[in-house]
């Protein structure tokens, strides 16, 4: 792995533990900032980085991760509930799907063996790179329903609209297939708390596809849900003493930071550039994460 | 004249969705600045800032996981504590979000989403209680 060299010399390198926190707070800005950039949260690079580069423990790792999704989520949340974008009750709704599926996953952590979250590591990696190739390729003309059947839809009105500045104008959709949403919510939930990630990687195509909720909205709806569904399982992991918080406090106000940097930067970069470095990241990371297994 | 006035601008406020977004500004806001004074306390302790990073993941690491261990921490004003308090606070904040919706709810007269969104809250503290006795 070529691309490791540079970092094995400091594998068996001590630190202080000044310049560590320091370092932590780099790779998490840059972790946010990227994220951001592409759409997800910091959690699903921080936590392989964490493990493979700084050889932490990976339960250590993902209750550091939880905490800085939760940040992230939270922040970004403000932004696009004031934009208008969040479709609130669809994402108070799907809540429902979530928190289950985090509170299982917060309990059947301790059930599962470290090399069982490993190799889960590694699906989601890949599925994240695959759905991101995905959407480089994806056409910006998309279809919204006008018109919707799903009998709780209709009967909660969990349809919504957004004014959508590139396009200028005002976009009214209507969801369908609540019930699938719900359940993969709850696989997203699961997800979450098992791995210490934000799921948006599950979260939004399932709104954007099986729900037809369109992606800016997907987007930014999965946003504010993440915050919750992470809330649901931090509580746990924080009462099983599995946030270190000087582990953690560098790595979530790093994500935030660079989370809040990136979603101003977010119109002047490349989109498809970005995320091919990130699909490489992915791919590199869940390749890393296999190698762990023991 | 004006208590109708400052009652219609509260109506006003908890029925719109900014008031959630206030919500989770300010638990962001208050969680950073707890956790940068603890940061601050932490950076004050030359003796573990300058030992090896290890010291810290190592199993003789001891840091607060429960309210009563936070209180006490922070009482003696310890760098872990504080920082601690003020990830409790972020981890509380989605659950005011939660909690600040169902207001929101109420005060739209949406009882259907009241009830969704009082079941999540409900699901969210029971995985925090079952957190603390696990």
């Amino acid at each position: 792995m070529w691309y490791l060299r540079v970092k094995t010399i400091n594998k068996k390198s001590t630190m202080d533990l000044s310049s560590f926190i320091l370092l932590l707070g780099t790779i998490a800005i840059i972790a946010g900032l990227l994220g951001s950039l592409v759409g997800i949260g910091g959690g699903i690079i921080i936590v392989p980085v964490l493990t493979i580069f700084f050889h932490i423990n990976i339960r250590l790792a993902i209750g550091a991760s939880i905490v800085s999704v939760i940040a992230t989520s939270s922040g970004a949340a403000i932004a696009y509930i004031k934009d208008n974008l969040t479709n609130l009750k669809a994402g108070m709704f799907l809540e429902l799907g979530t928190t289950l599926g985090a509170f299982s996953g917060a309990y059947l952590t301790t059930l599962i063996n470290v090399n069982v979250l490993y190799i889960l590591f590694s699906i989601i990696l890949l599925y994240s790179a695959f759905i991101m190739l995905k959407h480089n390729h994806k056409k910006d003309n998309e279809i919204v329903l006008k018109t919707s059947k799903d009998k709780i839809a209709n009967a909660l009105n969990l349809h919504g609209q957004y004014y959508d500045s590139n396009l200028n104008k005002t976009i009214k959709y209507k969801l369908t297939h609540t019930k699938v949403g719900l359940g993969l919510m709850y696989l997203a939930g699961l997800v979450s708390a098992l791995l210490g990630v934000g799921s948006g990687m599950l979260k939004v195509p399932a709104m954007d596809i099986a729900m037809r909720m369109p992606i800016k909205a997907s987007a930014a709806t999965s946003d504010f849900m993440i915050g919750v569904t992470a809330a649901a399982s931090a509580g746990a992991y924080f009462a099983r003493g599995q946030i270190n918080p000087i582990l953690a406090w560098p790595i979530a106000l790093g994500v935030l930071i660079g989370a809040l940097i990136g979603s101003r930067l977010l119109n002047k970069f490349k989109p498809h550039l970005v995320q091919l470095v990130f699909i490489f990241i992915l791919i590199a990371a869940a390749i890393e994460m296999i190698n762990k297994v023991a | 004249m004006s208590k109708k006035k400052n009652t219609n601008s509260i109506n006003q406020l908890m029925s719109s969705e900014t008031f959630i977004a206030y919500v989770l500004q300010f638990g962001v806001i208050s969680a950073s600045i707890i956790i940068i004074l603890g940061a601050w306390e932490l950076f004050k302790n030359n003796h573990l800032v300058s030992s090896n990073y290890q010291s810290i993941l190592g199993r003789s690491f001891v840091f607060p996981h429960s309210l009563n261990q936070i209180y006490l921490s922070v009482m003696h004003h310890q760098a872990v504590g504080i920082i601690s308090l003020g990830i409790l606070v972020l981890i509380i904040t989605p659950a005011l979000r939660v909690l600040s919706s169902i207001i929101m709810f109420i005060f739209k007269k949406n009882w259907p989403m009241t009830y969704i969104t009082l079941f999540v809250f409900c699901v969210l503290m029971g995985s925090f209680i079952l957190g603390l006795y696990n």
